[in-house]
């Protein structure tokens, strides 16, 4: 226990000083390992973790990266935005709820928060603005509705939860669904409430004749049809979750050239985009693996288990106080770096107190993705403020708070009724 | 004046190299693709899977991963925890040596890494794949040679701070 202490406190200085996540967490594992076992055998163990590193169901990371480059250099999030206010926009507060619902659409094809906040900035901002939605409003809706996409598959954050917590990547996938579309419903009350204390907040859009709506619709149908295809395949079990991310990257691109957009510059964006993501992602895996031997090695994850069937705490209380952790880590760490250091020690404790560990994981994130939206570091808010200059965070933080509390509110029904998430996988 | 022209070279040199890199990374995910696609099409339309397919999406994998990792270091790419930006940003001293060290240590990092990974690449010789029969040794041979590019790429990034554009980060 004590070379397990001294292992966290040293990532935790070294991650503090700035080292990448991944360096530091390789580097304590390599040296804690080599503590029990010897130089050699450590580096031994090390090479071999990198030599595994390229598994066959880590495929799926690039892929899904790959189709979702394809659908924000094609101008699909313009499409979306105009499809859901053709619908809604006449609604108080109209354009707000377009821009969720369409933040949604987005996510069903993106698996990242930060791009879904950027690429709708840049499309549903100016339209809010122009018809004299505050900016801290405009702002704030954007960012939580970019949250959207860490939760509606697919989703890169739950792709690492599923190989850190060796659970079925598909399953975890559908368990996000619904969830998922929870979460836009009650961002689009969450609109419908502010609007409603001050209509001056949201004021209607224009109403739009049906065959303007129709031809809107029409161009969002092809993402539609691809969600469907990938989640239908999912779930009816015709493929895998790596066949399916190649399908997707693959009729992501189909999608763009039939759009008329697929030129050799958004074909090598989109991939030279996934490589380096790819690239920046993949050293934290390795890094995980390194340390996660090595907290095997101190025994601290059975001694953690040992303690949970001891004390058999009541497992509200327990749920509570973990979502009560990482609330407040969400607020100091990025989502992936949350996940890879605290996922070692969590996972065996949640394993021996009984949890599902896809339900578990649904709100380990949902939880997570808060940590975007709030201050001092919430990612989405600063994204935005570097895509429009002159942009102040502190009224959109404030601006936040009713997203904040849907959210919160979110996770407690998901606690609560289990089945909202676990309903679909449970019937793959 | 010499001086100018011999480190402009070799930023030549180093963004051919990147691109080099870039590309055969590029490259080899539409390769991974195409062939997952075209496994599940074969399987389904023509009851006729490919059998090797998992073989070789994980070889090329394997590979595409770390050259992935090269251009990421060699772009500054990091994910890192920035906590303490406030107080960094009035310590730039600090700074420039804490950025300094981590760089030293990212290069040796993958001098060890690639050093070991060679060990591994020996240890594998003989070793084949059990569909296709192809050795192991060379996917472990590559990913050693993408490790010490690795390095050379992060060496320059000290080095030269300025030529290291800050990468689009693409986190969460």
């Amino acid at each position: 226990m004590i070379e397990f202490s001294l292992g966290i406190l040293g990532l935790l200085v070294l991650i503090l000083l700035r080292l990448p996540v991944a360096l530091a967490m390789g580097l304590v594992g390599f040296v804690g390992y080599a503590h029990y076992m010897s130089y050699s055998i450590a580096g031994k163990m090390v090479a071999g973790s990198a030599f595994e590193l390229g598994g066959y169901m880590l495929t799926v990371i690039p892929l899904f990266v790959l189709m979702g480059n394809f659908v924000s250099t094609s101008g699909l999030g313009h499409s979306l935005f105009r499809a859901a206010y053709a619908f809604l926009g006449r609604l108080p507060g109209g354009l707000a709820v377009s821009a969720i619902l369409a933040s949604g659409g987005f996510a069903a094809i993106s698996g990242s928060s930060v791009a879904s906040a950027a690429t709708m900035a840049k499309v549903s901002y100016p339209p809010m603005r122009s018809f004299g939605y505050a900016e801290p409003f405009s702002l704030a809706t954007i960012a939580a509705g970019g949250t959207l996409g860490i939760l509606i598959p697919p989703s890169v954050v739950l792709i690492i939860y599923g190989i850190l917590a060796e659970q079925n990547i598909a399953k975890l996938f559908l368990a996000g669904v619904i969830p998922g579309l929870l979460g836009l419903l009650l961002y689009m009350l969450a609109v419908m409430f502010v609007v409603a204390r001050d209509p001056s907040a949201g004021p209607r859009g224009e109403a739009m004749p049906w065959p303007e709506r129709w031809r809107a619709l029409r161009d969002v149908w092809g993402v539609i049809a691809l969600f469907a295809l990938v989640m239908g395949g999912l779930y009816g079990g015709v493929f895998t979750a790596t066949e399916g991310a190649g399908i997707g990257a693959m009729g992501a691109l189909l999608l763009t050239w039939l759009r008329g957009q697929l030129t050799l510059q958004v074909l090598r964006n989109a991939f030279l985009g996934a490589v380096r993501t790819t690239g920046a992602l993949f050293p934290i895996l390795l890094g995980a693996t390194v340390l996660s031997n090595f907290i095997g090695m101190t025994g601290a994850p059975e001694i953690l288990a040992d303690w949970i069937y001891e004390v058999e705490p009541s497992p509200v209380l327990l749920l509570f106080l973990i979502v009560l952790l990482y609330l407040f880590l969400g607020c100091f760490f990025e989502s992936y770096s949350t996940l890879f250091i605290t996922m070692p020690i969590i996972l065996p404790l949640v394993e021996a107190a009984g949890f599902d560990l896809i339900w578990f994981g649904i709100i380990v994130v949902v939880t997570i993705e808060i940590g975007l939206l709030t201050p001092p570091f919430g990612m989405n808010v600063f994204v935005l403020t570097s895509v429009l200059r002159n942009v102040a965070a502190g009224p959109v933080f404030r601006a936040l708070i009713p997203f904040i509390v849907s959210d919160l509110f979110r996770i407690l029904l998901l606690a609560l009724f289990p089945a909202l998430v676990l309903f679909l996988p449970n019937h793959m | 004046m010499s001086i100018r022209t011999e480190s402009g070279a070799a930023d030549t040199l180093r963004a051919r190299l990147l691109r080099i890199i870039e590309y055969a990374s590029a490259i080899l995910l539409a390769g991974i693709m195409l062939l997952t696609v075209t496994d599940v099409v074969a399987r389904y339309l023509f009851h006729n899977p490919i059998p090797a397919s998992f073989e070789l999406t994980e070889m090329a994998m394997q590979v595409m991963i770390y050259l992935g990792i090269a251009v990421a270091v060699a772009t500054n790419d990091h994910i890192k925890v920035t906590l303490l930006d406030s107080l960094f940003v009035r310590l730039p001293r600090l700074e420039r040596s804490v950025n300094r060290l981590s760089g030293v240590l990212i290069a040796v990092a993958f001098v060890f890494l690639g050093y070991t990974m060679t060990e591994l690449a020996r240890g594998k010789a003989g070793d084949l794949t059990s569909v296709l029969g192809w050795p192991v040794a060379p996917v472990a041979w590559a990913i050693a040679a993408a490790m010490f590019l690795s390095a050379i790429l992060a060496s320059w990034a000290v080095i030269r701070p300025a030529v290291a554009p800050v990468g689009d980060g693409d986190a969460a």
